[in-house]
């Protein structure tokens, strides 16, 4: 369901991409999101964040045979050849965006007769508690915790639905993508690692040869993107300022997006 | 064959049903065509000065003055003077744009440049005109050689360079710039990605060898079988009934083959 | 007392030093450094804290001791974090000589790059404002010359490596040292390293320079790795051997395995970092906006002060042949 309406806007002239259009832009550049984003902080991730995405994607693209896809056949196309990462990181990030700020976008308040509830679908409160044992309200603060612990530097919080129709929590670095778990980007190499750790990434590489021909399936599918880049929250919030910044998304997202997205 | 004369009269046997209404709407080309109307004259005229250089296209018959290599004096043109002379007065005049020569130089020099791959369906949204080439780098257009002809002869349309040769490697030079800062952002972004955790499929190299391998393997099978097909057609039928000879000789061929494959393998 | 680390040497130098008029505007030094430091600190702080043994060392010595370690993980990243960014900004100096940029709340720009400058046409020049021969520097300009053999060639690769980092990171200049004769970098006895060349290489996020050999590290992972699979493996007594086929890539892995090598690459040698560039957008989005990362390149290069980075140069090392 999101991918077709992701689809749709992301391309409009052949071999370019533009910044998707959103609903109420206008009116979302004059005041941002709030509480989550002021309107210098919405016009640095999305006016110029995305646009600058969808440049270098287009210029990095352009002339090759990847020039006409969307995004997101970029990432799955690139995913398993080293000599594109540069593009990979490129579409992934420009796919990761759109998904944020899809799912931290205003809700319309609708007309006073009938008043559109933000909260989240009684599915997906049960589906977490049946994944996570824990309630959403709770699994939030650690949602928080575990962004500060395990994101150092740039990256994005994932919350995935897998083939098994559970959820699961993704801390992706850098531009690590949801939909193919062998470039998820969930490990810090550039610290020391632990065994754990170690052993996870072996199993992936022996997993990537021994199907060197066959495909490795990943139905993963995102529910909740939250970018923790510099570029979202930096503007308003400062260096120290992270946490609070995830409160406030966390707080605010806009069920009505999300509530789709989840498998019923 | 006759000239078709009638076929150029199109557009005025066209117009005339039209008034007369015998046809109601215009055909879709009849725009096109009455803008482009068709040549009706069919005399081929000498094309005696090229259009380009303002050259006269005709060889004039002149010989010097004087005494030749054989010591006589030549005093009127020869046959091979006069033919040579108006021959080629009737064919088009070559097209000579200064992009292509400049094309060649630079794929000459920059081989590899070939080996890029490319789309070569035309983008009509995007034709070459709303491009600005005060800047290399376009937005929806590679950065390959024509960047570099564009960029060149905008450089000595603009009189930013004072010859041809100053603007191509004016041009040349950005374009080695932008180059590096290409090659370095895959190296970096692939290290960077490993060092986050991504596992990625085979190299560039590894997918080579692999494929290279895979019909080695392929060959040396069908090989085996051919060797032993051969071996068991020279064989001698009365020797066929010692066993021994003949598997010996086999096993000594397929040893051959096997050592041909090693070298084979050392090789890559 | 925790708070005893956070004015060890390197840091009290820090909080001395101005903000770079021509580099940073004072906002964005604020944002970009004074933040950062105190929040690194501060992190530092809270994952040493208890720990009577570590509390008194150096940031340096805890990178060297920790950064092997997965349990101490936080410890070394904040204090490789801290001592990158504080190295990053010992080498800068002021480049403007204008007297306009003094009232220091003047924004740094006064239009940030747009989406345009992504097109830009590369500058082609080849000589630069900032070089280390017109400071007199001719012995770093020259080691930088027959390591990279030019000087063009050495700010391409530089600022290219930067550029190309897409998250957070920094860019290194460093000597490759061949033999040290002390352990930790100790400022007295400096005279006694010789390197052989120069190299840039980039680090990620909390990476360090200090520890670029996990090749121990990683091959106790093996170690233990295959440990626990053959375990596995007895436990569930399946028959069933990971039977990894020979891709073409385990052939290099093979060369490289060899013991040899690993000696000749990694036993005798360190690398002692002479320059560093922060690649992190927490350094200059609030100045130079969400496209300016190359104009802040550019500008990086005009404030590199060569005299602080030949003063870390150690001695060359000469091959002799008797």
């Amino acid at each position: 369901m999101f991918k077709k309406s992701m689809l749709k806007s992301t391309i409009i002239r052949r071999s370019i991409h533009t910044v998707p259009k959103l609903p109420n832009i206008n009116s979302l550049s004059k005041q941002g999101i709030p509480p989550i984003l002021s309107s210098k902080g919405f016009n640095t991730v999305w006016n110029q964040y995305q646009a600058y995405l969808c440049d270098q994607l287009t210029m990095a693209t352009a002339g090759t045979s990847l020039e006409s896809y969307y995004p997101f056949h970029i990432i799955l196309n690139t995913a398993k050849k080293p000599f594109q990462t540069n593009i990979f990181n490129l579409a992934s990030a420009t796919h990761n965006n759109h998904l944020f700020i899809e799912n931290i976008l205003p809700v319309d308040k609708g007309s006073n007769s009938q008043k559109v509830e933000n909260r989240p679908s009684d599915i997906f409160l049960s589906r977490i508690e049946m994944s996570f044992g824990k309630k959403w309200d709770d699994l939030k603060d650690n949602i928080i915790a575990d962004i500060n612990t395990k994101l150092l530097g740039q990256g994005w919080f994932c919350l995935v639905e897998n083939a098994q129709k559970q959820l699961q929590a993704l801390y992706l670095q850098n531009n690590g993508t949801p939909y193919y778990f062998p470039r998820n980007q969930l490990i810090d190499m550039n610290s020391a690692i632990n065994i754990d750790e170690f052993s996870y990434l072996q199993k992936i590489r022996e997993m990537v040869s021994n199907n060197k021909n066959g495909k490795i399936q990943d139905w993963t599918l995102p529910i909740i993107m939250i970018n923790v880049w510099d570029f979202a929250y930096l503007e308003d919030y400062g260096v120290a300022g992270r946490k609070k910044y995830l409160h406030n998304v966390l707080n605010n997202l806009n069920w009505n997006v999300i509530n789709k997205r989840l498998y019923n | 064959m006759k000239i078709q004369t009638n076929a150029v009269n199109v557009l005025e046997r066209t117009s005339n049903y039209l008034n007369s209404g015998v046809l109601k709407i215009p055909p879709t080309w009849f725009n096109v065509i009455a803008k482009y109307p068709p040549r009706k004259q069919f005399i081929r005229e000498p094309i005696l000065n090229d259009p380009v250089t303002g050259k006269s296209r005709v060889n004039s018959l002149k010989f010097k003055d004087g005494i030749n290599k054989k010591g006589l004096y030549k005093t009127r043109a020869n046959l091979k003077d006069k033919t040579s002379g108006t021959n080629k007065l009737y064919k088009p005049v070559n097209l000579v744009y200064l992009e292509d020569q400049l094309r060649q130089l630079f794929y000459e020099q920059h081989p590899w440049e070939r080996s890029r791959p490319k789309i070569l369906i035309e983008n009509t949204n995007m034709s070459a005109r709303n491009y600005d080439w005060s800047q290399i780098q376009q937005l929806g257009k590679p950065l390959d050689g024509e960047s570099v002809v564009q960029r060149s002869l905008y450089l000595l349309k603009n009189k930013q360079c004072s010859s041809l040769m100053g603007a191509y490697d004016q041009a040349r030079f950005e374009f080695y710039r932008i180059r590096m800062e290409q090659e370095i952002q895959e190296q970096v972004a692939m290290e960077e990605a490993e060092m986050f955790g991504s596992i990625m499929g085979l190299s560039a190299i590894d997918f080579g060898i692999e494929k290279e391998q895979e019909v080695i393997r392929q060959w040396k099978k069908k090989v085996i079988k051919e060797t032993e097909l051969l071996s068991a057609r020279r064989a001698n039928p009365s020797e066929s009934w010692s066993k021994e000879g003949t598997v010996s000789k086999e096993k000594k061929n397929i040893e051959k083959v096997n050592e041909k494959d090693e070298i084979e393998e050392l090789l890559l | 007392m925790a708070l005893n680390l956070i004015t060890t040497r390197s840091l009290e130098r820090l909080f001395n030093k101005k903000p770079i008029p021509g580099l940073v505007s004072v906002e964005g030094w604020q944002r970009g450094c004074i933040d950062r430091i105190n929040y690194y600190s501060k992190m530092l702080n809270e994952s040493i804290k208890g720990n009577e043994l570590l509390e008194n060392k150096s940031v340096e010595e805890l990178i060297t001791e920790c950064g092997m370690s997965p349990s101490k993980r936080n410890i070394a990243n904040y204090a490789s974090l801290l001592y990158n960014l504080e190295f990053s900004i010992s080498s800068l100096k002021d480049t403007n000589n204008d007297s306009s940029t003094s009232n220091g709340d003047a924004p740094l720009l006064k239009e940030k790059p747009t989406k345009f400058s992504l097109l830009e046409t590369p500058d082609l020049s080849l000589d630069f404002n900032n070089e280390p021969r017109f400071t007199a520097h001719t012995l770093l300009q020259n080691a930088i010359e027959s390591s990279f053999s030019s000087m063009v060639q050495f700010r391409t690769l530089l600022l290219n490596s930067n550029m190309a980092i897409s998250g957070d990171g920094f860019t290194w200049l460093v000597a490759r040292i061949y033999k040290p004769k002390i352990q930790t970098m100790n400022n007295q006895m400096v005279d006694d390293i010789k390197y052989d060349k120069l190299f840039v290489f980039n680090t990620y996020n909390a990476g360090s320079p200090f520890i670029m050999n996990k090749s121990n590290l990683i091959n106790n992972l093996e170690k233990e790795y295959k440990r626990l699979e053959k375990e596995k493996t007895q436990n569930n007594d399946s028959n069933s051997q990971s039977n990894v086929s020979k891709s073409a890539s385990s052939y290099y892995n093979e060369i490289l395995s060899s013991e040899e090598i690993k000696k000749i690459a990694f036993n005798d040698t360190t690398y002692a970092p002479l320059l560093a560039i922060d690649a992190s957008p927490k350094f200059w989005l609030y100045d130079y906006g969400v496209f300016g990362k190359k104009e802040y390149l550019n500008r990086i290069w005009d404030s590199i002060d060569w005299s602080i980075v030949e003063s870390r140069l150690p001695q060359k090392y000469e091959l002799k042949y008797d």
